[in-house]
C-alpha cells in the first residue's frame, strides 16, 4: 500500500475511508498555498511532504455497508468535548445523555444504559466491557484534537470484528505521532465545563521515529434531575499518554502507545444497607474512583505492494470502584491480521485472535457475582474475500468470522455483500450478516437486588417486603441477528452526496427476564421474588437512514441527516416477561433528524449551527426534543483559535432518556463555553 | 488541520505535472491542436479539484491549463497530459492512449511497462519514474534535466 500511516484502515477491509480525513477541506494552511506551487521548481517539489492519501483507502463510495465518517474538522466545528457528544453528528445512531457522566448509545435499536450491540474501539483496542456488554462512556476518551476520524458502521459488522458487532461499529482512530508533530494547547471553560485544558507535545526522536506526549483534564458540573435539584453527577478525568510510530524501513512500521486516567464520577444509586431482618435502602450519592491504563504495540509489514500483514498486542486494565459493586478488570490481546492479492479479482484478508480476560468483582448486599473473579479467553479467527466480478463495477465480498467463548462455545458470523457501480456517480449495495451478542459476566453470574417493594404492593401484593431479585443464568445463550441490508450513494460531485441505507433485522433468542417464584427469607418477614435471565424474545427491526452533504458554495456546507426505525418484539409463548418488550421498543425514538451548517465567515470567523430532533421515548415517558446549538469560531491568528460554543439554546434543561435499572437518569442542561487553543 | 505536515499528494502532483511540461516537446500537432493545455485525468477518485487548484490561471506555451475528467483514456484526444490515477486507468492509458499524449500514472511498475512517467512516494515525498522509450515512440521528447532527477530512467 502506498501510506503506510494508514494501513491499519486498510486492513479493516470495509473501512477504508482515508480520504475524508485528508480532505482539502482539513488541509488547514500548509507552507505553501496551492496556487504557488505551480511556482516551484522540480527540486524544491521533490523536497515537500505530502500528507498522502491511499489509492485503497479513498473509496467510502465502495463500502458494501451503511458507513459513516467523522472527520477531525467535524468535531472541531461541533463543539463537542466529548466522544458521546461527538457521535451525535452519526445518522442513525441515537445518543441519550443519562446524566452528567453516562450516555446510552446505540444504532438501530436496543439502547440502554447497558447497550450491548454496538461494538467500539479506539485505535484497534476493544473498549466494549465483558462485564454487562457494553460501554463506560465515562472513561472513553482521547485528546480530540488528535482524532483522525471516528469510522461508524451500522449494522453487522461481526465477519470482520467479531460478537458483539451486531447493530454496529465504532472505531475511533487518532492521528499518527508523524501527523500530530508540534506543540498544543488548548483551555476552555464555561457553565457546565468548569475548566478544561490539554496539552500535546509532538517530535522526532531519530530519522522516521516520530513520538507525541499528551495529557488533559476537565472538570464538569453536575446536571439537575427531574425535580430541579442537583442530580450530584459532576465528573472530573485526568489523562495521558504517547504515541510513537516508526518507520524502520520501507516496508516496516511499528506504533507503540499508551493511556492512563484517573477520575471521580458523581453517582447517585440505591444501596442496600440491609436485608435482614427488615429490608432498608437508601438512595446515596458517591464519588465513584475510576481509572485505567493501557499500552498498544503494532508492528505492519509490507510483503509486496499487494500483500500486508500486521500483529497488535495490547494490554489494558480498568478499574471501577463503587460502593456495591466494584470491579477491576485485566485484559490482554493479540491479533494477528494479513492481507494479499490473488490474481486481479481477489483480495483476500484474514486474520486470528487470543484474548484473555480476568476480574475481580467485590460482594455488596445490593450486587454480588458467583464467583466474585473469573477468566475467560476468546479465541477467533476470520477470513475474507473480496471478489471484483467486473472490473469497477461489480464486487463480491464473502467471510466469516469463527470464535470460540467460554460462555457459549463456537459462534460462526458470516457475511456476503454485493457492490455495483453502475456508473462512476452512483454506488449500489446490498448485504446479508449474521451477528451473535454472546452473553457477558452479569448474563451468567450476577446476582442484583433490583428494589425492595413495600407491603401491599406489585408485583405480589404480600403483607410483606419484596425484595426483587434477578439472577444470571449460566445456560443463557448468544443472541442471534440475521440481517439484511442495502444501500444507494449518489456522489455526483465532491460537493454533493447523498448515501441511503434500508434494513431489515431479523432477531432471535433475545435475552428475556423470567420469573422465577419466590422464596421466603429465613428468620424474617420478607419474601424474595426472583427472576433470572432466559432468551425468550425474537423480534423484528426495520428502517432507513439518509445522510446528505452539500457545499453550498465554498464557504458554506450543511449536513444533514433522517433515520426511522420500528422495532417489534415478540416474547415465545413459555415467557412470561411483560416488562421487555415494552423496554426495547419505548426506548428508541421512531424519528430523528439533524441538519448542521458550517460558514466560513471574513476575517477568519466561523459560524457554524446545529439542529437536532428527537422523537419522544415510550418508555419513561421522555418527550421528544429538539436541540439547537451554536458555535462561533475566530482564528485569531495563524496558530491560535478562539471559539464560544452555545449548547442546547432551546431550552433549560431536558431528559433524553429515562429507564435504567441502576442509575436514575438527570436533565441535560443548557450549557455555555469558551476555548482558545495554541499552536506552536 | 493540525498536524497536517503539508500540501495534499495531488496538489504536489499537480505541480509536477505542470512542471514536466516545460521540459517536454509535444509532437507539433499535438500542441497545435486545441485553445487550452489539457490535463486529463481518468480512473477512480475525486483529484480534480486539487489539481486546479494548482495549475487554473496557468499558461503552459501561451495557452491557459485546463483540468479535463475522462471516463475513459481512448477519449483523450486534444490531451497533452493524460494522469491514469488507479491501476486499471493505468493498463488502459498504458496501452491505448492517442499518439502524443504524456502518459502519467501512479501504480507500481507503469513507466517499467511502458507507461512515460510514474509517481511513486518516497518517505511521504513525490518522486517519478521515466520510461525514456516509450515516450520517443509517441513522439514526445523528454530534456535531459527531467530525466536527471528521475528516480529511475527505463531506456
Amino acid at each position: 500500500m502506498p501510506d503506510p500511516n494508514r494501513r491499519r484502515a486498510i486492513l479493516t477491509g470495509l473501512v477504508a475511508l482515508g480520504i475524508l480525513a485528508a480532505s482539502p477541506a482539513g488541509a488547514g494552511t500548509p507552507p505553501v498555498s496551492a496556487g504557488d506551487l505551480a511556482e516551484l521548481s522540480l527540486e524544491a517539489l521533490m523536497d515537500l511532504e505530502v500528507t498522502s492519501v491511499s489509492k485503497k483507502a479513498s473509496k467510502l463510495s465502495d463500502s458494501p455497508a451503511a458507513i459513516y465518517v467523522i472527520t477531525n474538522e467535524d468535531i472541531r466545528r461541533s463543539g463537542a468535548t466529548s466522544i458521546p457528544e461527538a457521535l451525535r453528528m452519526v445518522p442513525g445512531v441515537q445518543v441519550a445523555q443519562i446524566s452528567a457522566n453516562r450516555w446510552a448509545i446505540s444504532a438501530r435499536g436496543f439502547n440502554g444504559e447497558f447497550a450491548n450491540k454496538l461494538l467500539v474501539l479506539i485505535d484497534g483496542r476493544s473498549v466494549y466491557t465483558p462485564l454487562f456488554s457494553g460501554v463506560f462512556w465515562d472513561v472513553q476518551d482521547v485528546m480530540l484534537e488528535d482524532i483522525d476520524r471516528v469510522e461508524v458502521i451500522r449494522g453487522p459488522g461481526a465477519t470482520l470484528w467479531g460478537a458483539n458487532a451486531v447493530n454496529g461499529v465504532i472505531n475511533i482512530i487518532t492521528r499518527t505521532a508523524e501527523e500530530t508533530q508540534g506543540g498544543l494547547v488548548s483551555t476552555g471553560f464555561g457553565s457546565e465545563e468548569r475548566g478544561f485544558g490539554s496539552f500535546r507535545w509532538g517530535g522526532e526522536a531519530a530519522e522516521g521515529l516520530h513520538y507525541r506526549v499528551y495529557g488533559k483534564y476537565f472538570d464538569r458540573d453536575s446536571f439537575k434531575d427531574m425535580n430541579g435539584n442537583n442530580a450530584r453527577d459532576e465528573w472530573e478525568v485526568t489523562r495521558g499518554g504517547f504515541r510513537m510510530d516508526w518507520d524502520v524501513d520501507e516496508d516496516d512500521l511499528l506504533t507503540f502507545q499508551g493511556d492512563f486516567y484517573r477520575g471521580e464520577v458523581g453517582e447517585r444509586h440505591l444501596t442496600v444497607d440491609a436485608l435482614v431482618p427488615a429490608p432498608a435502602t437508601t438512595l446515596r450519592n458517591e464519588d465513584v474512583d475510576i481509572e485505567g491504563w493501557n499500552v498498544l504495540g503494532r508492528w505492519t509489514h509490507t510483503f509486496s505492494p499487494t500483500s500486508e500483514g500486521s500483529v497488535q498486542f495490547y494490554a489494558d486494565r480498568t478499574k471501577r470502584d463503587i460502593e456495591f459493586a466494584s470491579e477491576a478488570r485485566d485484559t490482554l490481546d493479540l491479533d494477528l491480521q494479513h492481507r494479499f492479492g490473488v490474481g486481479d479479482r481477489h483480495d483476500v484478508v484474514w486474520g486470528g485472535g487470543f484474548r484473555w480476560t480476568k476480574d475481580r468483582t467485590q460482594d455488596s448486599l445490593r450486587v454480588h457475582f458467583t464467583p466474585e473473579q473469573r477468566r475467560d479467553s476468546l479465541l477467533s479467527a476470520f477470513v475474507q474475500d473480496e471478489i471484483e466480478l467486473i472490473e469497477n463495477r461489480l464486487s463480491f465480498t464473502l467471510g466469516s468470522k469463527f470464535e470460540y467463548n467460554d460462555y457459549t462455545g463456537f459462534e460462526y458470523q458470516p457475511s456476503g455483500r454485493l457492490l455495483y457501480k453502475p456508473h462512476e456517480h452512483h454506488t449500489l449495495w446490498s448485504s446479508v450478516a449474521r451477528a451473535v451478542r454472546t452473553p457477558s459476566r452479569a448474563d451468567d453470574d450476577v446476582s442484583l437486588v433490583q428494589d425492595i417493594a413495600p407491603p401491599g404492593g406489585p408485583p405480589l401484593f404480600l403483607g410483606t417486603d419484596q425484595i426483587i431479585q434477578l439472577d444470571g443464568n449460566t445456560d443463557i445463550t448468544s443472541e442471534r441477528m440475521l440481517a439484511y441490508e442495502a444501500g444507494y450513494r449518489y456522489i455526483p460531485s465532491p460537493r454533493f452526496s447523498a448515501d441511503l441505507a434500508l434494513f431489515y433485522n431479523d432477531y432471535s433468542n433475545l435475552r428475556s427476564v423470567e420469573g422465577v417464584g419466590a422464596d421466603f427469607v429465613t428468620a424474617a418477614p420478607s419474601v424474595i421474588v426472583l427472576s433470572t435471565f432466559g432468551n425468550n424474545f425474537s423480534g423484528r427491526a426495520y428502517g432507513a437512514e439518509l445522510a446528505s452533504q452539500w457545499e453550498v458554495r465554498p464557504w458554506w456546507r450543511i449536513s444533514g441527516s433522517y433515520s426511522f426505525i420500528n422495532l417489534d418484539l415478540n416474547a415465545e409463548s413459555d415467557s412470561a416477561d411483560v416488562t421487555t418488550e415494552m423496554g426495547e421498543e419505548g426506548n428508541v425514538p421512531t424519528h430523528m433528524f439533524h441538519l448542521r451548517s458550517f460558514v466560513d465567515l471574513p476575517r477568519n470567523f466561523e459560524f457554524d449551527t446545529l439542529l437536532y430532533y428527537v422523537e419522544n421515548l415510550s418508555q419513561g415517558d421522555v418527550e421528544s426534543y429538539v436541540r439547537v446549538d451554536a458555535r462561533l469560531g475566530w482564528r485569531a491568528r495563524d496558530d491560535l483559535r478562539l471559539s464560544l460554543v452555545m449548547q442546547n439554546l432551546q431550552d433549560s434543561r431536558h431528559a433524553e432518556f429515562n429507564d435504567t435499572l441502576l442509575w436514575p437518569s438527570s436533565e441535560v442542561e443548557r450549557a455555555v463555553y469558551g476555548k482558545l487553543e495554541w499552536t506552536f | 488541520m493540525l498536524g497536517a505536515s503539508g500540501p495534499g499528494e495531488y496538489q504536489v502532483k499537480a505541480a509536477f505535472l505542470f512542471n514536466f511540461a516545460k521540459f517536454v516537446e509535444w509532437p507539433g500537432g499535438a500542441m497545435a491542436s486545441g485553445r487550452e493545455f489539457s490535463i486529463c485525468v481518468v480512473g477512480d477518485g475525486d483529484v480534480s479539484e486539487e489539481l486546479e487548484a494548482v495549475v487554473t490561471g496557468r499558461d503552459i506555451d501561451g495557452k491557459p491549463v485546463a483540468v479535463r475528467t475522462l471516463s475513459d483514456p481512448t477519449a483523450g484526444a486534444g490531451c497533452q497530459i493524460l494522469f491514469a490515477i488507479d491501476d486499471a486507468a493505468a493498463a488502459e492509458a498504458r496501452d491505448s492512449s492517442p499518439p502524443g499524449t504524456l502518459t502519467v500514472g501512479q501504480s507500481q511498475g507503469f513507466a517499467r511497462q511502458g507507461g512515460m512517467i510514474n509517481f511513486i512516494l518516497v518517505d511521504k515525498k513525490v518522486r517519478f519514474e521515466v520510461n525514456k522509450r516509450s515516450a520517443e515512440t509517441a513522439g514526445l521528447s523528454i530534456s535531459s534535466h527531467l530525466l536527471k532527477l528521475a528516480h529511475d530512467v527505463y531506456e
